[in-house]
């Protein structure tokens, strides 16, 4: 089945999306509402708790998660760690219940149908999957991502057609559809793996000193072995697949 | 200046200092290769309620530039524009206006 990206109908927000890409948006969805659970309702000041003030100081030291709650103040370390008490906790909250409400929608039978509460909810979640999956592979400048593509020896003609295949799933066109191969014939297998690798491991791009080193790994020419290029392959691949599916969203959303 | 009783000079701040001192405070959104260029404008239209062409031009102006001053105000405004835009995802500061 052709995944089709979102559109604007009558009855709501439609795409249409096979059971392996729903079943990997759920591992994605479900997994980033666990890097941003820190278990604070275990809070010991139940009032505390209750007004939403934590007890976070400092920038979270996994990368990923530093992105979804980054410093207020670029050159305020204190101001910085008062804002974060206030709102951290909040930020969690609201993050976790978009990225919980997509994932509930998958649930439904037929193709994806979202109103617009629900349109809402996925931007914000495809968002900071996005964003998680981009601090994983390294992706910090605008010319990172050719960067992989080149290190992973993606040959540029391929590239256009991986580009083309996921433009093609945005035409409202059905008659598009026959030949060309959707997104998600391009994630296979190897996605399981890379929905593993959301997750900070110690050796993976995650916390720690090890994380410059694993950036190396990945963009400044060491040498990745096979399981290591095949698992940031199809990180890739997921990651340009959540951007198309975003893109399309939008679009859907700004169609009044 | 002499003194004045009419309604219109009332209103107005006795001095620019003044005027400014009000609202010195501006939030900065920054670059990052992830957040679409689309979402960025959506986002701008949808919280802060701006015409699509303002939206495009700040977008632009963070895509191009680096960063781009999205808002100005008191320091509790920004605050809460800058927790409402890490809410969407993007990356936001506040600082004061120079």
């Amino acid at each position: 089945m052709v995944a089709r990206g979102f559109r604007r109908t009558r009855h709501g927000l439609r795409a249409k999306l096979d059971d392996q890409e729903r079943s990997v948006l759920a591992h994605l969805f479900v997994d980033v509402y666990e890097l941003l659970d820190d278990g604070a309702s275990a809070d010991p000041d139940p009032l505390a708790a209750m007004i939403g003030i934590g007890t976070a100081v400092d920038l979270p030291e996994d990368p990923a998660l530093a992105r979804l709650l980054p410093d207020a103040h670029a050159d305020d370390p204190a101001a910085s760690s008062e804002f974060r008490r206030y709102t951290e906790q909040g930020l969690r909250d609201r993050k976790r219940q978009c990225l919980e409400t997509a994932r509930l929608t998958l649930g439904r039978s037929g193709s994806l149908l979202l109103d617009d509460s629900e349109g809402q909810a996925w931007l914000v979640a495809l968002t900071d999957v996005r964003l998680v999956l981009a601090e994983r592979m390294g992706l910090r400048t605008e010319d990172d991502h050719e960067v992989l593509l080149r290190r992973l020896g993606i040959p540029p003609d391929e590239l256009e057609e991986i580009d083309d295949a996921m433009a093609g799933g945005v035409e409202p066109d059905d008659q598009r559809g026959a030949g060309a191969p959707g997104p998600g014939a391009l994630l296979g297998q190897a996605v399981d793996e890379a929905v593993g690798a959301v997750e900070p491991e110690p050796s993976a791009l995650a916390d720690g000193p090890s994380s410059e080193d694993a950036d190396d790994d990945v963009l400044d020419g060491e040498v990745l072995d096979d399981d290591g290029r095949a698992q940031l392959a199809a990180m890739l691949s997921l990651y340009d697949f959540l951007t198309w599916l975003q893109e399309t969203l939008v679009q859907a959303v700004c169609d009044e | 200046m002499g003194v004045s009783t009419s309604p219109v000079e009332l209103d107005e701040p006795r001095s620019r200092e003044e005027a400014e001192v009000a609202k010195p405070w501006v939030t900065l959104v920054w670059n990052d290769p992830v957040n679409l260029m689309s979402y960025v404008r959506y986002v701008f239209q949808s919280y802060f309620g701006y015409p699509r062409p303002k939206a495009e031009k700040l977008m632009l102006d963070v895509h191009h530039k680096g960063r781009a001053a999205v808002s100005h105000g008191t320091r509790e405004e920004m605050e809460r524009d800058v927790e409402a835009l890490h809410g969407y995802g993007l990356w936001a500061t506040l600082q004061q206006d120079d």
